[in-house]
């Protein structure tokens, strides 16, 4: 296979920055400790007010961090961090009481009792939908502010309680010298977040906020993915907690009320959900600039309302979304000329001719590949899915052998992608078995199709909005990246291992695929030919043993979508995969498929090789009215 | 068996009022998709221009009347225009977002026009009980039943009964299919804000009557009010209702019976229980969005 994009550069890192600072891997790591050096070395001249507020701000952006991930990344809005606040600090309070440990203590408890109420307020997930989820973490925050004033052996109930004077390994500290240690938490909470949102985590997260249902095709749990960011985001808070509770000396349950839930939230928003420093750009607006100032008096509420909604109409970004974006235009690695499409590869016809003769192949022997590396066989047998009264799919059973590539077609309406989506797992069976191999597929757990080796692409497109080409093809990989969470944060050689591995799949399927000048590209910003390619891209780049393919020459020119057909199948016979190709191209499917199984009224009404289907009565009259 | 009953009857009248702000809750809901978290400063805000103008000015009570009407249009009005329609659709959680800094912006406004005071109403209700087979009957929530009533009763009357309402129930069903058919979508989205404003100020105007009127004195309601929609499925008005005197009633019979930690825990409970095992409510339908 030549593609046209080889012998180029393949990544946009060519086009990013000259300088040696942009070729430099973690230089944001190296940026934020040169920030936070900055504010260590500044920290001489502050009075003691000053070195107060800016603790705070310390402490707010390590809780807005704590959105950036379960928001910003997983999409799922908490008004309950109060709660995991006041868990934090009375944590911090019950430590100092029962154990002779300081803030190493401290910090353990506030991590822990924060993850776990966070993973507790996160099962949930599990059932219910991310807005009714949101709704939880209110309950949540109100039913814990009562916890903490009931709880008055722990939290002095409404007079509130002192904070013991914070020490760490025996030695007690000043309000700088607290300062320095929230400084040290809050680099390595953010180093822990920044790996986190860094690699396969991070891109589960927006994978399953941007496309829930492509996010479950790939191998991904949602309930699960955002009970883990409910867990992170829940050990950051219990952290700042405990920093929370030495600086401000004195705590009261009041203080851990649903306003300052929002507040942190604001914080978030305002500073960019999406990136971890835009957390203190709006911890230093909301928490930092007022203090310093001291001119605002009372407004200073109605001025960070108003700019909060006003960023939420024009600027969704926030700050960081807004300096990001202005650095992509006019910053040293912006892009010079964009490029609109790609181009039809000149290797149309070569893919075709190499299909042809491989179809051929597969004809004369129909069962040849079924003993071989081929791919994995799909049985469905004896299917039902009803909606309410209709039943869409009635009956259907089908035998697909591994290795070859099966056409399903019919007229609007016939249950093809409704067959499609109950292999999936996106609907359940009222009736019958699906098998993919050896292994009946359970209803309802789309994610466990992945582990089988069952990709798909979509007809409606179910790409991730807002992340890059390449972004999609490391989020196809997800369920083959061979690294763990604690590979990931920690940097282990798993976690370099896969990455190298994946990315270089990715550049291959973009080159297989003719995307490989737009790796870099938004999907959003590409057309919709090119779209469509980089959801079938995403699909095969982790090598399913079995494809199902809904339309993907739908809404393409006949050229484009022989190319982009052409292109997989040549691809799936290359790494040995069964496809199942729903199409309304008859052409199309009679040219590439070795066997047509046709749907009417959610029914079989023919199931043979192309030539004999072509010719069948009931499918001529189905298809043309006969 | 009497403090049984008495305890039911206070609760019917307590969740009245749930009721009402709860109609202002799922209203919005409804044909949004979004829940307004700006419900109880709105409406607290337009309270204190009914007592303001009402007491302090000493012009009278239909001038209070007038000035708080017109005040909850206007806000309803803007709201919409400033906030909701720039919006637009899309992102569910930015309406949500946007009015929790609505929330914010309102409370303290209200805090710098009003003052920051505690200030006790005498509100031009009957005051005084009367005795009904046992069952003390206290006058004031007793009017304030009535009123929390007739408010859902006008409500039903001109979702059913007048064009525009029949647009706004065409319109939460399905959008696009009611702006095909000729429903105009900005007329609907203003009227759903202004009449949900004006809900939440009769609520707000009947809780300070037996309150206080403070910044944020309906903040607790609010969250009362929010439990009642939940139950009742947030997107059904008849829920909300229903919701609303559920509460109501479980909340006196808590009072009555059960230690105070249930009573305080008792919305959350709610909550918990109706997002577990029922999300859609006692009326209303999981949409494909929201599950």
């Amino acid at each position: 296979m030549t593609a046209p994009g080889a012998g180029k550069p393949v990544t946009g890192k060519a086009v990013a920055g000259s300088g040696v600072l942009a070729r430099l891997p973690g230089r944001d790591v190296l940026l934020a400790l040169v920030a936070i050096l900055v504010v260590f070395a500044a920290s001489g001249v502050l009075t003691g007010y000053q070195a107060y507020v800016v603790t705070v701000v310390v402490i707010f952006t390590i809780i807005g961090a704590s959105h950036t991930v379960l928001f910003g990344a997983a999409g799922q809005p908490s008004v309950g961090h109060a709660a995991l606040l006041g868990a934090g600090v009375y944590a911090t309070i019950a430590v100092s009481r029962i154990s002779p440990f300081g803030m190493e203590g401290e910090l353990v408890a506030g991590i822990v009792v924060g993850a776990l109420i966070g993973v507790v307020i996160g099962l949930p997930s599990l059932r219910i939908g991310s807005l009714y989820l949101a709704i939880a973490t209110l309950a949540l925050c109100i039913v814990a502010q009562q916890i903490f004033f009931e709880w008055s052996s722990l939290t002095g109930g409404g007079a509130g309680i002192q904070v013991p004077p914070p020490t760490l390994f025996g030695t007690t500290y000043t309000p700088l010298g607290l300062l320095y240690i929230a400084l040290a938490v809050m680099g390595i909470a953010m180093l822990f977040a920044r790996n986190l949102l860094r690699g396969k985590q991070g891109r589960a997260w927006n994978a399953v906020r941007t496309s829930p249902l492509a996010a479950s095709s790939l191998g991904m749990s949602l309930g699960w993915q955002k009970v883990g960011a409910f867990g992170v985001s829940g050990a950051m808070v219990g952290c700042a907690g405990v920093l929370y509770a030495h600086t401000v000396n004195y705590v009261s349950p009041q203080d851990f009320s649903l306003e300052l839930s929002i507040v942190t939230l604001v914080i978030a928003i305002i500073g960019g959900q999406r990136y971890l420093w835009g957390a203190a750009l709006g911890a230093i607006f909301v928490e930092g600039l007022p203090e310093m100032l001291r001119t605002t008096g009372e407004f200073r509420y109605v001025i960070y309302g108003v700019v909060f909604v006003v960023i939420m109409i024009f600027f969704p970004g926030g700050f960081a979304g807004g300096i990001a974006a202005l650095w992509r235009r006019f910053g040293p690695g912006r892009r010079r000329t964009a490029p609109a499409e790609i181009q039809l590869a000149p290797t149309a016809t070569i893919v075709e001719a190499e299909l042809a003769q491989n179809t051929a192949r597969v004809t004369e022997t129909p069962r040849a590949a079924a003993s071989g590396d081929g791919g994995t066989g799909l049985s469905i047998r004896d299917v039902r899915v009803a909606f309410g009264g209709v039943t869409a799919v009635d009956g259907v059973s089908a035998e697909i052998v591994p290795g070859s590539v099966v056409g399903l077609v019919g007229p609007n309406g016939a249950g093809k992608t409704t067959l499609l989506n109950a292999v999936s797992g996106f609907v359940g069976l009222a009736g019958g078995e699906i098998a993919v191999g050896d292994t009946v597929l359970r209803a309802r757990r789309a994610a466990q199709r992945r582990a089988l080796g069952v990709g798909r692409t979509f007809q409606n497109l179910s790409l991730h909005e807002g992340l890059t080409v390449l972004d999609h093809l490391m989020i196809g990989q997800h369920a083959v990246a061979g690294y763990g969470p604690l590979s990931q944060v920690l940097r282990l050689p798993p976690f370099v291992r896969g990455e190298r591995r994946m990315h270089a799949d990715a550049i291959e399927t973009a080159e297989m695929l003719g995307l490989a000048d737009l790796l870099d590209e938004r999907v959003e910003n590409l057309a919709y030919g090119v779209q469509k390619r980089v959801d079938v891209a995403r699909a095969v780049v982790a090598r399913p043993r079995l494809l199902l393919l809904d339309e993907p020459a739908a809404g393409l020119t006949p050229d484009e979508g022989d190319d982009l057909v052409g292109r997989v199948l040549v691809h799936s016979r290359h790494v040995g995969a069964t496809v199942v190709l729903v199409e309304h191209n008859i052409e199309l499917v009679m040219r590439v498929t070795d066997r047509v199984v046709a749907l009417n009224f959610g029914r079989v009404i023919a199931d043979d090789v192309p030539d004999v289907v072509r010719r069948q009565d009931d499918f001529v009259e189905a298809y043309l009215g006969g | 068996m009497s403090a049984f009953l008495q305890a039911v009857v206070n609760g019917l009248m307590t969740g009245g009022v749930y009721a009402l702000l709860a109609l202002s809750i799922a209203l919005i809901f409804k044909t949004m998709d979004a829940v307004n978290f700006a419900t109880a400063s709105m409406g607290a805000f337009c309270a204190f221009l009914f007592f303001q103008v009402g007491t302090i000015l000493n012009l009278g009570w239909a001038a209070g009347l007038a000035v708080a009407v017109v005040g909850a249009v206007l806000l309803g009005w803007a709201v919409e225009r400033g906030i909701v329609r720039p919006l637009g659709s899309g992102d569910l959680f930015r309406l949500v977002l946007a009015t929790m800094g609505l929330d914010i912006v309102l409370n303290n406004a209200t805090q710098i026009f009003f003052g920051s005071g505690v200030q006790n109403i005498n509100a031009p209700l009957p005051s005084g009980g009367v005795g009904v087979a046992g069952i003390n009957i206290d006058l004031t929530r007793l009017v304030i039943l009535a009123v929390a009533v007739a408010g859902a009763i006008v409500l039903g009357v001109v979702l059913r009964c007048t064009n525009l309402g029949v647009g706004m129930r065409a319109y939460a069903q399905d959008p696009q299919a009611a702006t095909l058919m000729g429903v105009p979508a900005r007329t609907v989205s203003r009227w759903t804000w202004i009449i949900s404003s004006l809900l939440g100020l009769v609520a707000a105007v009947m809780v300070a009557s037996v309150s206080v009127l403070s910044v944020g004195f309906l903040q607790g309601t609010f969250i009362s009010a929010f439990t009642a929609a939940v139950l009742g499925g947030l997107s059904s008005l008849p829920g909300a209702v229903a919701g609303g005197f559920i509460l109501g009633v479980l909340e006196a019979l808590s009072i009555a019976y059960a230690p105070r930690a249930v009573t305080i825990a008792l919305p959350v409970l709610i909550i918990l229980v109706v997002l577990l095992i029922r999300p859609a409510g006692l009326f209303g339908r999981l949409s494909a969005s929201r599950a």
